[in-house]
């Protein structure tokens, strides 16, 4: 845990100074102390060395700043450079950072000069070190992603995170280097990665939070000032699970999350900045001028995103979003499978020369696949070191055929996000192709193809737009103000999934439906389903199904003390909030009878309450209650009208 | 409830008027817009934004620019009055 202690006065509780008892490993990043003057005449010594990353709890309080005035610091207004967030994308395959240089933003590189850095984490002898500041290998090094291959690195982190053993995804995600074990009962899977000779286990999680403490290191001694708050980007299809992971990792690394940022819309802001200042050399006003609608097509190497928003004056609106667990690593593993349709028996008993001709066959074939972004055709030429050697020619035709799967499914996001958000392809002013498959050819053809135009936009790099987003978002968000207007614009996001309720009979009602802007507050009013039923469960999920069982579980909680009344007649309220740090509260209470008036103190819940996503909590429920304590929707015409 | 008659409001704003009111009260009460407010204000321009947003999706086309301006003038009212009484 970072440490910030003011040299003038050395106030800290020592409960802060020891790192946890059951902390398994620290991991020591510098041996001395370094020394940052701040604005307002303090002096901060930093203190990494206390750093301890591995399984200790979320703490409420990341990071601690003490100073003369304020033991808290959080509220106090210092200096707005000194809090600004920088943006991150951590991608399934490759990195970035960004921060607002005070003119524009600019990407941070790593020692190698590299802007976008290789996604994972190296576990050696009894260290594990991410190789950021020295990794980040480029696909050209074959030798490096050798060693990335080798079982001893976690990489696509992103897929794994938040996820269960019974997810298709992690099943998926067995072909890999390192060891996915699954026992499919709906608990986190257990994955581990070879160090000395042995499978050591590790967690999604912890690699992310490795990761993140050496992007959060790599950036400090560039910035030379202390980094917490982070605007990270992630994949619009992740569900309340995958982004509380995704906090925590950040917790444990010693960041603060200020936004959590859907890719797309991060483009989208950045698109909005790109309008605005076009408007302004144009027209020389800050006048909100005509709205453009763009659609956002962003396609990395784990998820694909679509989005639509609606731009004008410099706030940009998100329409809809679509997204899926659909990427590079599905493309990859499609041309494996057809360059030699046993590749199962390669990873099944995790012998070490096949695990090696595994990841020589992954590095090959994904050469292959790159050059086929320019080429018709590509030669194939690798030893597997088994004795096979595969010396063959792939066509483009070829490539696309077997990927045809991974085509469909972006064409029937595309459709699917367009009808959402009523909009027709002729609405559509620029089509934003973004994230490193939209380099792909029959992707960009299909994309342009559905939106009925000749070219995409231009003036956006397809791998920085969404993080020079994201740390746009950071300077807008930390209260970060432009002189030239740069940063007079907003994003307003919009939920990427519908948050509901179980109602009798196993059906989901939705609250806040998917697509609502954020923040966002609803409330509908539920009836009983008993005669004289005082009590009931409010079981909260999320998703798109008609029925709870394909939506994910959030958590559940009973309301009380509900007046006594023929079945239908009493009214439960159930209020859905979303702030802007998008924590999800669910207010919930019985009213008195033919008033609006609450029969006795409402509840408050933070959700999730569950951990993971178990489903079986919600089948134990149902076992042991049984209807009993089932609610029912009111025709729509009974629902308050008001805007509360 | 009647919003157009519970605040006298007419129903003529164009489409145009309506999204232009929502943005210009989004940019006054987004909690992007507030990272820098007190807390009271900051909760109260959240608030508000919600509620702009439920009125403009809820109400869409047919909604009058006119409330979202009275929205927005209720806003600055409130959060000033609930600053000042914190003080």
């Amino acid at each position: 845990m970072p440490l910030w202690v003011p040299v003038r006065s050395q106030v800290a509780p020592a409960a802060c100074l020891s790192p946890s008892p059951e902390a398994p490993r620290a991991l020591s990043l510098f041996s001395s102390s370094s020394v940052f003057p701040l604005p307002n005449s303090q002096c901060l010594v930093w203190r990494t060395d206390l750093l301890v990353i591995s399984s200790f709890r979320m703490a409420e309080q990341p990071y601690m700043v003490a100073s003369d005035s304020e033991t808290t610091g959080d509220d106090k207004s210092q200096s707005a450079f000194h809090d600004l967030a920088i943006g991150i994308e951590v991608g399934t395959s490759k990195c970035s950072i960004a921060v607002w240089n005070g003119a524009q933003v600019e990407l941070l590189r790593n020692t190698r000069k590299q802007k976008a850095m290789r996604s994972y984490v190296m576990f050696k002898d009894d260290t594990s070190t991410g190789e950021v500041p020295s990794g980040g290998a480029s696909n050209k090094t074959a030798y490096e992603e050798k060693e990335i291959l080798s079982g001893s690195a976690i990489f696509n982190m992103k897929r794994l995170i938040g996820r269960a053993d019974t997810d298709p995804i992690v099943h998926a995600s067995k072909n890999l280097p390192f060891v996915v074990q699954t026992l499919d009962i709906g608990v986190k899977p257990f994955i581990a990665a070879l160090v000395n000779n042995v499978w050591r286990s590790t967690t999604p999680e912890e690699v992310l939070a490795i990761f993140l403490v050496e992007l959060k290191t790599m950036a400090e001694v560039q910035l030379k000032r202390p980094i917490r708050n982070v605007v990270l980007t992630i994949p619009v299809s992740f569900n309340r699970f995958q982004q509380i992971r995704v906090e925590r990792a950040c917790t444990m690394a010693g960041l603060h999350v200020l936004r959590l940022m859907p890719e797309p819309t991060a483009v989208a802001l950045l698109y909005a900045q790109q309008q605005q200042q076009q408007q302004q050399s144009l027209h020389g006003s800050m006048g909100s001028g005509c709205e453009k609608v763009a659609l956002i097509f962003n396609m990395g190497a784990g998820y694909c995103d679509v989005a639509t928003t609606a731009t004008a004056g410099g706030v940009s609106q998100i329409k809809a979003m679509q997204g899926c667990t659909l990427g590079g690593e599905d493309i990859l593993k499609n041309v494996l499978y057809h360059l030699l349709p046993n590749f199962d028996s390669l990873y099944s008993n995790r012998d070490m020369n096949k695990i090696r001709s595994m990841g020589l066959l992954r590095i090959a074939a994904q050469d292959a696949i790159h050059r086929l972004s320019t080429q018709s055709s590509v030669q194939i030429n690798v030893d597997l070191g088994d004795g096979t050697k595969m010396q063959r020619v792939l066509h483009q035709s070829e490539f696309e055929e077997v990927n045809r799967n991974v085509f469909e499914i972006c064409e029937k996001l595309i459709k699917l996000c367009l009808a959402d958000s009523k909009l027709a392809a002729e609405d559509i002013n620029d089509v934003i192709l973004v994230g490193g498959c939209s380099r792909i050819p029959k992707i960009r053809s299909l994309v342009l193809g559905l939106c009925k135009k000749e070219k995409e936009y231009e003036g956006m790099d397809a791998l920085e737009a969404a993080v020079t987003g994201a740390a746009l978002e950071g300077a807008v968000a930390s209260g970060i103000t432009d002189p030239s207007g740069s940063l007079d614009m907003l994003t307003i996001q919009a939920t990427p999934l519908s948050l509901g309720i179980r109602v009798h009979g196993g059906g989901f009602v939705p609250i806040i439906q998917r697509n609502t802007a954020i923040p966002a507050r609803k409330s509908m009013i539920f009836t009983t389903t008993q005669d004289g039923q005082t009590e009931a469960l409010i079981v909260v999920y999320e998703g798109e199904g008609k029925m709870v069982e394909e939506n994910h579980l959030m958590g559940y909680f009973k309301v009380t003390a509900i007046p006594l009344a023929p079945k239908g007649t009493a009214e439960i309220s159930v209020c859905m909030d979303i702030d802007a740090a998008n924590t999800l509260r669910v207010f919930a209470g019985a009213m008195m009878l033919g008033t609006d008036r609450a029969n006795s103190p409402f509840f408050e819940v933070r959700m999730p309450t569950l951990d993971d996503a178990h489903g079986w909590c919600a089948q134990a429920l149902v076992k042991t209650h049984g209807s009993a304590l089932d609610l029912t929707t009111i025709p729509k015409e009974l629902q308050p009208q008001k805007v509360q | 409830m009647d919003h157009y008659k519970t605040l006298g409001l007419g129903r003529n704003a164009t489409k145009g008027e309506i999204k232009e009111a929502f943005r210009r009260s989004a940019l006054k009460f987004h909690p992007d817009k507030h990272s820098q407010s007190s807390k009271e204000v900051r909760e109260g321009a959240s608030l508000m934004f919600k509620q702009a947003s439920e009125a403009y999706e809820g109400i869409g086309t047919a909604y009058s620019v006119q409330l979202l301006v009275m929205l927005a003038r209720d806003i600055v009212e409130g959060v000033a009055r609930r600053a000042g009484s914190s003080d």
